[in-house]
């Protein structure tokens, strides 16, 4: 029943015609057309990012039904500033890295807005108790911390330093994001966001079984539901039922007589001209299935009487390597370890849920916005579903708020595809957080059983390595786990023998995918703990143990080859080292001071290596070009859903080109206007993407120099780029303007834009090996940990974090990721846990907050690669690699047993407590 | 959710006619942060709903040797009230750490009794203070204890047309202390919590000790037999009779009773087994606490 409900928003009066039960998040953002307040749950109460003010104080838009606000005062993040004068919250968030998506950043500043209304002078304390509601998942939660404090100090009148916004050169200073403004004031429009007041709305029929038939798809009753407009399923699709080329046998629609392997596994698709029309459908579509006995435990999926999930049986795929002759070496060792350790399904859990907008280009082409890791690569899984060319579809990368993988599953982008294709009109979708949830990759749960030797003196001999992966319900971009597996499980360590065997199995869990660090966070995880308990059988030094049988530069590696990048693994080790030592000693006096109480502290180690390198040809092109308004233009397809790549690519332009980055315009990320880089985003944009883009704009400058040497009469070597002109030699009087030259090329019919090519087929000749892997990062982290062995809690006092990151083109973005690479891993080793069935959402899938953050130091070290640009390396996955490892760890060194399986819950713990005869 | 009749009454006497009028097709609305998910995600179709937060019923006050607390608070409030931290110190705490800023700031005492969690954080420490609450509907008033006011998850005495007015405290002499654990630091249901109340004689005899559990059975639990262990007990130095010592070894002995009257199950946060041994820590941290005895 509407109502008339008037109230003050941002300062104005506003009325509003509606149901009063609606909330005011929805009001907010349908009604008012204000999408700065976002929406991350399921209107639950669990996220934190709708919050807006109410009256001065934070509350959830999301719980509040909009009668509640009537005659009451609603502020939210487009009242708090403007782009052209940003609230102090704002500027401080843009200045210190607080933002990574962005996606948590309005909730995050209206909630620390209430803060510092009701205590200008808040202590640290005080600011996490405000921010605890707020879940963020990329940031780590300490810089934006810091933000308030900065905000806080400003606010007071104090003088505080600049956050940094001023630096002379590109690259190396602690620059501000390229789109900052509009993230800190909710103008940045992800998917959601975007109007585009026609569209229909689309959900999903998904399978509420773990494994059945489908016998039948009744679509009658759904098609009278009033606003349902169509009903799609497997006989609509034009093209190929199958997403070939990123997940074997992974249909789009599970057709009849198919068979539906995991709960939310989907089987048509609704579109309706409203959202709750569209839900309503689903709910009348009915599909008969004949339940199939169903397996979740790879093991029992490996029996030889298991029945199997796909055609071909139950394994996907297999990996192998060997080198020298483990039996031997294992045999010839003074100490042995051999045990097993396991991991869970985890869920990336980004802020924004998966959203996609399709529509019909202005050339016709049925274009997909969403976030992906590679426009092209989605544009060529959809158009042969769609029975099309490549040429005929479109991809496009919008903000977006955090991947950690999750976008690269290109289910979404087909499915959306599918419906424009048939309404040919503008079609939108949002997953529901279970669905999320249900329908998503997850992280592989790992099974590793690991037999390793020794000699008496802590050398390394022999690894024997099992690893079953399950890779649930489709391969998902799984294929290629175990090889991942394997490599991150044998580390950067000199082995005389290696018998490695990994295989990736089918279940009827949820697909398994991508997430940060591909396949080895977890044989990461078992390997560092293994080895900690070599090193506490023999009485060794975890730093000293681990730089002694660190692989060297120029040797061999067991994998049968050297590594062809510098390896900077000593340089961390011996930097951590000091850090190590002195956290270690400090714990052993609180041990023995602390003797008579439940507390126990224990300090851990744990390092890694991670490969950055390309899949299939090392050759990577981008573009740029010079703007008729003699702006620099970069063409590239370096996706950015938080990690900063956008920032980079313009920074390694500016630098090249020795002009600032205001001179530089990115287009990123779009299949219409960039080449495809065949990089999936992440740890290897900046590596080659980045050297890629250094080439284009090193062309460019040598077209542009020699048509300006022409026009100033001097020689090309003599030109000098300034932001809007060219000089010849030092002197501003003998000078054109960009725009000039640009014209100038234009009369000449000289092309404007050029290609840059990043190839280094030559210096990694072995690129065309089944396996060859040579780039590697590397990094060593420490926890301190505070456990209760009477109740099993767990605290992570302090991370701290050496890391290779070659050369930090940005050294406060690397900074941020690692923070939010160890709060996410200190996830996994203590809360994370998805459970087939079980796990809906926030509610029960714990990720940390802002109260579990640990103090957390970064140390960067930077040993330059010899080929990336700027001497840079890949850095946006590995920092989660050590991390749970080394909190183990510290955990099992606290309560004197080994916990082999995470997430370490309280009962985990407390169980090893009592195994290490603590209470 | 749609076609709901929404009422937004400004006296205490027209909503207890709205409700008497709907009868159990009316639904309460506090701060919502209970049902509003409920109704978001379709699981709950309420045909009327009442909001109650302009009933006046907002307030913190001491009379008559009670605490009187309008079940309309926030949970901000009572978390920030500095008399609620000196009369009642352990449910000054369960608000503290209970949900998260932006939901205390809109989830009421009321609510948290009515919606009737096992996990519900304010229950245990007004079991263990010995609250009553005030019910009213159009017939009249009566008064309940807290601990009588359970009969299940997510049921109540409550009767249709009836709602909680108030929250009464008794203000009392002793000592108060609540803890919890969670699977996390923050915005956590309890895995358990623990409320006790004791009330030392002279500082050193047991006069009055009153132990709650929550997450540990189907409601909120008083656990009598843990009470009655430590009643009337002496500190080890003191210099008054006690039937017995109050000494660690007794307090370990009333945890265990505690757990023994318990219940847990397992679920998605916790085993019954942990439940059970952080359960009984707890317990005897808190009445160690609360009684001054080094444990
Ligand atoms: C993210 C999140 C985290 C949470 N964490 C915690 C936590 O840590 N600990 C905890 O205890 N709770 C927690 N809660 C639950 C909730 O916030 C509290 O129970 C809150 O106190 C409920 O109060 P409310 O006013 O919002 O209730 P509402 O949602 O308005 O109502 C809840 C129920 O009580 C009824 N009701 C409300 N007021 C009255 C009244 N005066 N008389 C009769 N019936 C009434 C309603 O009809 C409804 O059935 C959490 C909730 C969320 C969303
Ligand atoms: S959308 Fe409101 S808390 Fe998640
Ligand atoms: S920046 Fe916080 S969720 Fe991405």
């Amino acid at each position: 029943m509407d109502a008339t409900i008037s109230f003050t928003l941002n300062g104005r009066a506003v009325t509003v015609r509606t149901d009063p039960v609606r909330t005011l998040l929805e009001v907010l953002r349908n009604d008012l057309g204000l999408t700065g307040t976002k929406q991350g749950c399921d209107l639950e109460g669990e996220c934190g990012a709708c919050t807006v003010l109410l009256d001065g104080v934070p509350v959830r838009s999301c719980l509040t039904p909009v009668g509640k606000v009537e005659g009451r005062e609603v502020l939210t993040v487009e009242g708090l500033g403007d782009p052209d004068r940003l609230h102090p919250l704002q500027k401080a968030f843009a200045e210190t890295g607080a933002v990574q998506c962005g996606y948590c950043t309005p909730g995050m500043l209206m909630s620390s807005a209430a803060l510092l209304a009701r205590n200008p002078s808040p202590s640290r304390q005080a600011i996490i108790e405000a921010l605890e509601g707020n879940l963020c998942r990329c940031t780590g939660y300490a810089r934006i911390i810091a933000a308030v404090e900065l905000a806080a100090a400003r606010m007071r009148g104090e003088s505080s330093p600049d956050g940094g916004a001023a630096q002379a050169r590109p690259i190396g200073g602690d620059l501000l994001r390229v789109d900052i403004a509009e993230r800190v004031t909710g103008r940045t429009q992800y998917v959601e966001d975007m109007p585009m007041p026609d569209a229909l709305h689309m959900r999903v029929v998904r399978s509420p079984h773990l494994h059945a038939r489908v016998v039948a798809i009744d679509t009658q009753k759904a098609l009278e539901v009033p606003g349902v407009l169509r009903v799609l399923t497997a006989a609509d699709i034009p093209g190929e039922n199958s997403i070939e080329g990123y997940s074997k046998d992974e249909t789009v629609l599970v057709p009849v007589g198919g068979t539906v392997k995991m709960v939310g596994d989907a089987v048509a698709l609704v579109i309706a001209t409203t959202p709750e029309a569209a839900q309503a459908g689903v709910a009348a579509v009915e599909v008969a299935y004949e339940p199939l006995p169903a397996l979740l435990d790879p093991e029992e999926a490996l029996a030889p009487n298991a029945v199997p999930i796909h055609a071909d049986g139950n394994v996907l795929s297999t990996f192998a390597v060997t080198h020298g002759d483990a039996n031997a070496a294992l045999a010839a060792s003074d100490a042995v370890v051999d045990v097993t350790y396991r991991t869970s399904y985890l869920e990336h859990a980004t802020i924004e849920r998966e959203a996609a907008l399709g529509y019909i280009d202005e050339e016709g082409r049925i274009t997909v916005v969403s976030g992906t890791h590679e426009p092209h690569w989605h544009r060529d899984f959809v158009a042969p579903v769609l029975g099309l060319e490549p040429s005929q579809v479109r991809v496009i990368m919008p903000p977006t708020g955090g991947s950690f993988g999750k976008r690269q599953d290109p289910w979404l982008v087909a499915a959306t595809a599918l419906a424009v294709y048939h309404m040919r009109r503008s079609v939108r979708i949002a997953y529901t957080r279970r669905e999320s949830f249900d329908a998503s990759p997850k992280r592989h749960p790992y099974v590793c059983r690991y037999t390793v030797g020794a000699t008496r003196d802590g050398t390394l001999t022999g690894l024997r390595l099992r690893v079953t992966a399950n890779t649930g319900a489709y391969d998902s971009g799984g294929y290629y786990i175990p090889n991942y597996a394997i490599v991150a499980g044998g580390g950067a360590y000199r082995w005389q023998g290696v018998d490695a065997f990994a295989q990736s199995v089918y279940t009827n869990g949820p697909k398994a995918g991508q997430m940060r660090g591909y396949g080895t966070p977890q044989s990461n995880f078992a390997l560092e703990c293994t080895l900690d308990e070599m090193i506490q059988r023999l009485g060794d030094d975890p730093v000293e143990f681990r730089l002694r049988n660190a692989i060297a530069q120029h040797e061999t590696t067991w994998l049968g080859y050297p590594v062809a990048e510098s390896l900077g693994y000593r340089q961390v080790l011996e930097a951590i080292r000091p850090r190590y030592q002195a956290l270690e000693t400090a714990a052993r006096a609180f041990n023995e001071s602390e003797r008579n109480s439940p507390w126990r502290k224990g300090v851990g180690l744990a390092g890694m290596w991670y490969r950055f390198g390309k899949y299939g040809i090392p050759r990577v092109a981008a573009e740029a070009e010079l703007g008729l308004d003699g702006r620099f233009v970069v063409y590239c397809s370096a996706p950015d859903y938080g990690q900063g790549t956008a920032t980079v690519m313009v920074q390694l332009a500016a630098e090249t080109l020795g002009v600032s980055r205001a001179a530089i315009r990115l287009v990123n990320a779009d299949t219409a206007t960039t080449l495809d880089s065949s990089v999936p985003g992440a740890s290897r944009a900046t590596y080659w993407v980045g050297g890629a883009v250094c080439r284009a704009v090193t062309a460019l400058r040598e077209v542009v120099a020699a048509v300006a040497s022409e026009m100033l009469d001097c020689p090309p070597s003599a030109i000098v780029l300034a932001d809007d002109r060219v000089m010849a030699g030092g002197d501003a009087r003998r000078s054109v303007r960009l725009s000039e030259v640009a014209a100038e090329m234009e009369r000449l019919g000289h092309s404007r834009k050029v290609t840059g090519v990043l190839d280094l087929r030559a210096q990694f000749p072995n690129y065309e090996r089944e396996v060859y892997t040579p780039h590697f990062v590397t990094g060593a982290q420490v926890a301190e940990v505070l456990v209760n062995t009477t109740t099993g809690q767990a605290r992570v006092t302090r991370v701290v974090a050496a890391h290779d990151v070659g050369h930090a083109i940005n050294p406060r973005d690397a900074q941020g990721q690692i923070e939010g690479a160890i709060v996410m891993g200190l996830g996994a080793a203590l809360m994370e846990e998805f459970v087939p069935g079980v796990t809906t959402g926030f509610s029960d899938y714990y990720i940390p907050t802002a109260k579990t953050m640990p103090d957390i130091e970064v140390i960067l070290v930077e040993v330059p690669s010899y080929q990336g640009p700027f001497g840079a390396k890949g850095l946006g996955e590995a920092p989660i690699l050590p991390t749970a490892p080394a909190i183990i760890n510290a955990i099992s060194r606290a309560v004197g047993a080994r916990i082999r399986e995470i997430p370490a819950t309280p009962e985990r713990i407390l169980a090893a407590a009592r195994r290490g005869g603590l209470r | 959710m749609k076609d709901v009749l929404y009422f937004a009454p400004t006296e205490l006497t027209e909503a207890l006619k709205l409700l008497a009028q709907y009868g159990e097709k009316a639904t309460i609305l506090a701060g919502g942060t209970d049902l509003v998910p409920r109704i978001n995600y379709y699981e709950l179709k309420p045909e009327v709903l009442v909001y109650i937060g302009n009933l006046g019923l907002d307030y913190i006050e001491q009379s008559d040797g009670k605490l009187v607390i309008g079940a309309a608070t926030p949970t901000a409030k009572i978390a920030a009230s500095p008399l609620v931290a000196e009369k009642a110190a352990a449910l000054a705490e369960a608000a503290r750490l209970s949900a998260s800023p932006a939901i205390r700031t809109a989830g009421t005492i009321g609510g948290n009794l009515a919606n009737a969690s096992p996990a519900a954080d304010l229950a245990t420490p007004l079991i263990a203070l010995g609250a009553t609450v005030v019910l009213v509907s159009a017939k009249g008033e009566r008064e309940v204890a807290v601990e009588e006011f359970f009969k299940g998850p997510g049921e109540t005495v409550l009767q249709p047309g009836e709602l909680i007015k108030e929250v009464r405290v008794p203000i009392k002499k002793g000592k108060s202390v609540f803890l919890k654990l969670g699977r996390r630091k923050a915005m956590t249901l309890s895995v358990v919590n623990v409320a006790v109340y004791v009330e030392m004689e002279k500082g050193q005899r047991c006069v009055d000790a009153r132990v709650a559990l929550g997450a540990m059975a189907p409601v909120p639990l008083r656990c009598k037999k843990a009470e009655g262990v430590l009643q009337g007990c002496v500190l080890p130095m003191s210099a008054l009779e006690g039937a017995e010592f109050l000494d660690k070894a007794r307090i370990e002995k009333a945890a265990e009773l505690a757990i023994a009257e318990s219940s847990p199950i397992d679920d998605q946060r916790a085993t019954a087994w942990y439940r059970r041994k952080a359960g009984k820590v707890l317990v005897a941290r808190a009445l160690a606490a609360a009684a001054g005895v080094a444990i």
